[in-house]
């Protein structure tokens, strides 16, 4: 019950945030240099007439107030626009784009996730010692990677030079004739039995995932470490050493629960950072998803494109971070007051 | 004398807030001095430039496109473009450590500012401005720089604009966190309760004691931003080629792997990564010493 209302509260909080986020993307976009129109129909071609009914077509000649409250009655019925570059509902166009991406961010958030606790619980239980260094100076320099630098390191290497993964170039082999369905793929290859392209998915997916894991882990390493260093100074663990508990209880009971306290919401901070940069592995592995879709919705002023790219990394960082929350409050009582 | 003591001990703490920034012992953190090390090395290479290659980072020599290191007076090759790859690392420097350090300390003068006047003053002052903050940032700090730029353009300040934006929030709050609870302190009150005027006990006396996260963040931040803009010209949105800067030369020879050229991309990701490299470890020395 508690609980319930913690969560109420926290939504409520949310909805100014929202409608904040909601206005600045729309003023961003709105000042954006250059007119879309103009620079999509073919010169010489067209006349001022068609321009302009095009311009009234995506509702582009109304004064910005008007924009915006169009804009706003838009969302609610679930109509955020059409693309500039193809006319396609943004909508269709998202759905197609959203699922590659949110594939490519959670399996390489959970596997920084698993290697990230051991390491950084290893590295605090060995504190000062060469394997404490050795961790600490690892994720140091795993920080220092430009995620497309990485991506394009591990293309020359396990591509190029090794020939063990596959082309760096989409996300599976159209050759299997994967069909979809959900858009993402793993999922679409299980379901419809497609073996083949299955391990096609998951072959193309190991090169751009631990990119992604690399420069999402040292994050996630030093909040595990700092937290599990606190806990090991803390008098409550003292006492259970005194107490004569095992060595297993106390790091089971003790290290391990309450070091991974912090980890929901620092874990929420770094899957919203990988937001921005899996745009950049996109690119190098031209993984055909958001980033993809929204780099180009920039290079081409396609506002549509642009507004619902940077509205939904910020819906996707504030819902992240009320889950956060959740099992933050979960997992410690005393925030749930 | 209420007034001396008090005034005396407002000097000691803003000389200790300035010294605790160093440490607790005074001696300044070895992973530190390697960082800054590193730091001064390429800072060095960025403004001897000049003196330490006979290439013009933009010339174009046609004997010599895309050879490897070490061949026909390239020391370290050269790229598609026939420009020679150890003169656009050294001048590629000056632009990535520039406009870095110029936007951390843009942000973080900005943020401080108004984080500590946030947290200073409170009410609907803070409100407001912590409102702001929420709103940007729940956009990730890289797509609002992408976008920003976009709408901007690619000039110094353009990139300089869009990379203090996407970082001002978190020095605010940082700063906003620490003012407040050091506003609760005895010294505070004591300073006003003797009557030194709002803004100079905020800027002379609080700032200076609470500027300490935000000085050990800042070196990090310098490696995220060159990180950041790295990103912004690899995607084609930061700094434009020809003009020397590491990402955009990263991005101008991804297609050099398939023809096994690997030094037009690997040798200014390497610098990328060194330089980003330095910054952290002068912020991680600082961060070890709470431990």
């Amino acid at each position: 019950m508690r609980i319930l209302r913690f969560v109420v509260r926290r939504l409520l909080l949310l909805l100014p945030v929202l409608f904040g986020i909601l206005v600045l993307t729309f003023l961003l976009v709105r000042v954006m240099p250059g007119d879309p129109i103009a620079s999509l129909l073919p010169p010489g071609e067209v006349t001022q007439e068609q321009i302009k009914a095009a311009r009234h077509e995506y509702g582009i000649d109304k004064p910005m107030l008007q924009q915006f409250v169009v804009y706003v009655k838009d969302m609610f019925v679930g109509n955020f626009g059409r693309s500039f570059q193809t006319g396609r509902p943004i909508t269709s166009e998202l759905a197609q784009h959203l699922g590659p991406t949110l594939e490519l961010i959670t399996i390489s958030f959970v596997i920084a996730v698993l290697f990230s606790i051991p390491f950084g619980l290893l590295s605090a239980m060995r504190l000062g010692k060469s394997s404490d260094h050795a961790i600490r100076f690892g994720s140091l320099a795993a920080g220092s990677f430009s995620p497309f630098w990485l991506g394009l390191l591990l293309i020359l290497l396990f591509y190029y030079k090794l020939g063990w993964a596959p082309t760096p170039h989409g996300r599976y082999d159209p050759a299997t004739n994967l069909h979809t369905i959900t858009h993402i793929d793993v999922i679409d290859a299980l379901i419809t039995g497609n073996f083949a392209a299955f391990r096609s998915v998951m072959s193309h997916l190991v090169l751009p995932v631990i990119t992604l894991a690399v420069i999402m882990s040292p994050g996630l390493v030093r909040v595990v470490r700092s937290s599990a260093i606190d806990v090991l100074r803390s008098e409550a663990y003292s006492c259970a050493v005194a107490h004569g508990l095992s060595s297993r209880t106390r790091t089971l009971h003790y290290v391990v629960r309450q070091s991974l306290i912090s980890l929901p919401t620092l874990g929420a901070l770094i899957f919203g950072h990988a937001l921005g940069g899996v745009v950049l592995v996109e690119s190098v592995f031209s993984w055909d998803g958001v980033g993809q879709w929204a780099l180009s919705g920039l290079l081409f002023r396609n506002y549509a494109v642009v507004q619902m790219f940077v509205l939904l990394s910020a819906f996707i960082y504030v819902i992240v971070f009320l889950i956060a929350d959740i099992v933050h409050a979960l997992l410690d009582p005393r925030v749930r007051i | 004398m209420a007034t001396n003591v008090s005034i005396e001990r407002i000097t000691s703490a803003r000389i200790f807030g300035l010294r605790r920034v160093v440490s607790k012992t005074g001696t300044i953190p070895t992973l530190s001095i390697v960082g800054a090390g590193i730091v001064v090395v390429l800072a060095l290479g960025a403004t001897f430039a000049p003196l330490l290659t006979h290439w013009n980072p933009t010339q174009i020599d046609f004997n010599a496109v895309l050879v490897g290191p070490g061949t026909q007076g390239h020391f370290l090759g050269t790229d598609r473009n026939g420009m020679d790859i150890w003169s656009r690392v050294l001048f590629g420097a000056r632009i990535d450590l520039l406009i870095a350090i110029v936007s951390v300390l843009a942000g973080a003068i900005i943020g401080t500012v108004l984080g500590a006047t946030s947290g200073y003053v409170g009410g609907w002052f803070d409100e407001v401005s912590m409102r702001a903050c929420d709103v940007v940032q729940a956009v990730p700090g890289f797509i609002l720089a992408l976008t920003v730029a976009t709408v901007l353009g690619t000039s110094f300040l353009d990139l300089v604009i869009a990379l203090t934006v996407s970082s001002a929030p978190n020095y605010m709050r940082l700063m906003r966190t620490e003012v407040r609870s050091a506003r609760e302190e005895a010294w505070v009150e004591a300073a006003r309760s003797s009557g030194v005027s709002a803004p100079n006990l905020l800027f002379r006396q609080v700032v200076p004691n609470c500027l300490g996260p935000v000085l050990v963040i800042a070196p990090l931040a310098c490696g995220w931003h060159i990180l950041a803009l790295a990103g912004l010209s690899f995607v084609g949105l930061g700094v434009q080629i020809p003009q020397p800067e590491w990402g955009a030369m990263i991005a101008n020879s991804t297609g050099d792997l398939a023809s096994g050229a690997w030094w037009t991309s690997v040798i200014p990701g390497i610098a990328l990564f060194i330089a980003v490299l330095g910054f952290s470890l002068i912020s991680e020395g600082f961060q070890e010493r709470r431990h």
